[in-house]
């Protein structure tokens, strides 16, 4: 049995329902909604909220390449890590705050994304997989090793300012980010270089044969999908106050496929939830249970079993099957 | 210099011999079933394990390790049949990405588990009596495991080879690497080779496992090495092919090993750089055939 290809691009039922309109009512409620949020929401979950903020980027940037372009890349994380270590290294070595950091992080993590994509791109489907995951890898080892520079494995300590440090300032700082950079993604995916992407996953040979430069569009995705998930990074060192070379290992780029996929691959808000699904079920799992990996293993065993629609996907259905008999 | 060079390099082999193991197992699964199985690594793990555990039950360190030689393997190949009959046949038409999802799943399930029956400990395996030694090489001491490390890698190469051109399974292996389709329209029972070649696959790398034990730590974490570098290995190998991954593999041992004594740390990078080397001049890796 050779590799199926893709499915075919379905829109999420339901979506198609929505008209303009009530799209932009929604997002600009949840968006305000979002804005509100730390003067209702106690410490920790001001906390979790950010974490939240922090993987939906993530996830997002890393579904322009599985949703988009059908680019399964499982070395993700390494661009999320040196995001993470752009802040940590110009705030060590060069007295640059944090803020700064963030703005040099996407075209550090981007430039990388170049050099390793740049390889990568000559391969597809299980092979590119396994190709970004050794890369990945290789980016660990090299943080890992390279005490002088950056630490180690001892990591390197963030000092956000004292106008960031109260949760709800920071709280504002990644919202604010964050959606600026789902706005650009967004726009991203719908230019004509996203509808190439979309092109390129639907029929690979067809989209070579009406004369697109395949390889540099999976190479702009690639750098792209890196430089954003360099922000998201670059906005969890200074949560943490810590970057630690565990943010470029290979079980950190298993979390944005498994967000993707539990939210929906096909649709640009599907990531979104994926997130909020995992960042909530993850800390259920590490409050409550001594052995979490097995918990979250046998869970996502479940999911890819019976619900390969992802769990958005699945809440969708069973919302559609209630209207049709409620009609 | 040249003789460390020499020895180092000789010790690369030998953990070259462990990676070819472990490694034709992972090519051809990904060959015959298209699978980059990221659990690979959890029955290299468990195999470890269970020497461990096996070892200290018989006492005997020689007939300790030889019982866990017979026993290791088997046991890890039967949980890979186990998987492969009750997960993984069951999405075996979805897309890539819920397969991988899939093992990578069953790497944490695996992982959590003998953290469990375990612990976190660190466990060493002794050397059997008489492998615990060290022969003289270029007037250089060599572990004796490490030698007899370097001739089994050959035998079971020899043993691959001949499983994969001689007998009637070994032949459907490499037809339905050349061509999975095919093999079914010709009425190939292609679900009970699937089963059969990742119980074979999971039993290469149990052995693998249990051939590591005595030189390597028995402890949480061995998964994701090796399995990231078995990846390397069927990289530059070629898919589906265990002559290139035996040549993938004493090649990154031994370019591994020898970068140990230049830049400690960071010897893994030499490693990559055979790799991307590798993978511009023949994309296909060195035996793999262009698709």
């Amino acid at each position: 049995m050779t590799a199926q290809p893709l499915p075919p691009l379905q829109p999420a039922a339901g979506s198609a329902a929505l008209s303009m309109r009530t799209k932009t009512v929604i997002v600009g409620g949840l968006i305000i909604g979002l804005y509100l949020l730390p003067f209702v929401l106690g410490e920790s979950y001001l906390f979790l909220s950010i974490d939240f903020l922090i993987m939906a980027l993530f996830a997002v940037s890393y579904n322009l390449l599985l949703g988009q372009a059908g680019m399964l890349s499982f070395g993700h994380a390494a661009y999320y890590g040196l995001g993470a270590y752009t802040v940590a290294i110009l705030f060590n070595k060069l007295a640059v705050p944090v803020y700064i950091g963030l703005l040099a992080s996407p075209f550090i993590a981007g430039a990388i994304a170049l050099a390793v994509g740049w390889f990568a791109v000559r391969v597809t489907g299980m092979y590119f997989a396994m190709l970004t995951l050794a890369f990945g890898q290789l980016l660990h080892t090299v943080v890992m090793g390279w005490y002088g520079f950056t630490g180690g494995d001892d990591g390197l300590p963030v000092m956000p300012p004292d106008w960031l440090l109260p949760a709800r300032n920071y709280y504002l700082f990644v919202l604010t980010v964050t959606l600026v950079s789902l706005a650009a993604l967004r726009l991203i995916t719908l230019s004509a270089f996203g509808t190439a992407l979309n092109a390129i996953r639907e029929n690979r040979q067809r989209a070579i044969f009406v004369g697109l430069g395949v390889r540099n569009y999976e190479l702009g995705a690639f750098v792209i999908a890196g430089a954003f998930a360099g922000i998201a990074g670059a906005m969890r060192a200074p949560l943490q106050q810590m970057a630690f070379p565990s943010l470029l290992h290979w079980s950190q780029s298993a979390e944005p496929v498994l967000m993707a996929l539990a939210g929906g691959i096909y649709t640009f808000a599907g990531p979104i939830v994926g997130a909020a699904i995992f960042v909530f079920t993850n800390f259920v799992i590490t409050t409550y249970s001594e052995y979490p990996l097995l918990v979250f293993g046998v869970i996502v065993l479940l999911v890819v079993l019976y619900l390969p629609g992802g769990v958005a996907g699945a809440v969708i259905a069973a919302w559609e099957r209630l209207r049709r008999r409620a009609r | 210099m040249m003789d460390e060079i020499l020895i180092q390099a000789l010790s690369g082999l030998s953990r070259g011999m462990v990676l070819f193991v472990v490694a034709s197992g992972l090519t051809l699964i990904f060959g015959t079933m298209r699978i980059a199985n990221f659990a690979h690594g959890s029955f290299y793990m468990l195999a470890a394990f269970l020497t461990y555990s096996v070892a200290t039950m018989v006492g005997d360190r020689t007939w300790g390790f030889l019982a866990a030689l017979c026993l290791a393997p088997p046991i890890v190949a039967g949980v890979g049949a186990l998987i492969e009959w009750g997960l993984l046949k069951r999405i075996a038409t979805r897309p890539h990405q819920y397969q991988l999802i899939l093992t990578y799943a069953i790497t944490l399930i695996v992982a959590d588990g003998i953290k469990m029956l375990w612990g976190s400990d660190y466990r060493t395996v002794a050397r059997p009596a008489g492998l615990d030694g060290a022969i003289t090489i270029l007037d250089m001491p060599f572990p004796t495991y490490n030698a007899m490390l370097i001739l089994v890698g050959v035998l079971i190469a020899v043993g691959l080879h001949l499983l994969l051109t001689r007998t009637r399974f070994g032949k459907t292996i490499r037809a339905a690497v050349a061509d999975g389709e095919m093999i079914g329209a010709l009425g190939v029972n292609v679900q009970r080779l699937f089963t059969g070649v990742f119980a074979l696959g999971a039993g290469l790398a149990g052995l693998g496992g249990v051939l590591a034990a005595p030189v390597g730590s028995v402890s949480l974490g061995i998964d994701s090495s090796i399995i990231i570098e078995s990846f390397a290995v069927i990289i530059i190998g070629g898919v589906g092919n265990v002559m290139g991954a035996l040549i993938g593999a004493v090649l990154i041992g031994v370019v591994h090993a020898v970068g140990i004594l230049f830049v400690p740390k960071l010897a893994i990078a030499f490693v990559f750089i055979a790799l991307c080397a590798v993978l511009l001049i023949r994309p296909q890796g060195l035996l793999g055939r262009n698709t």
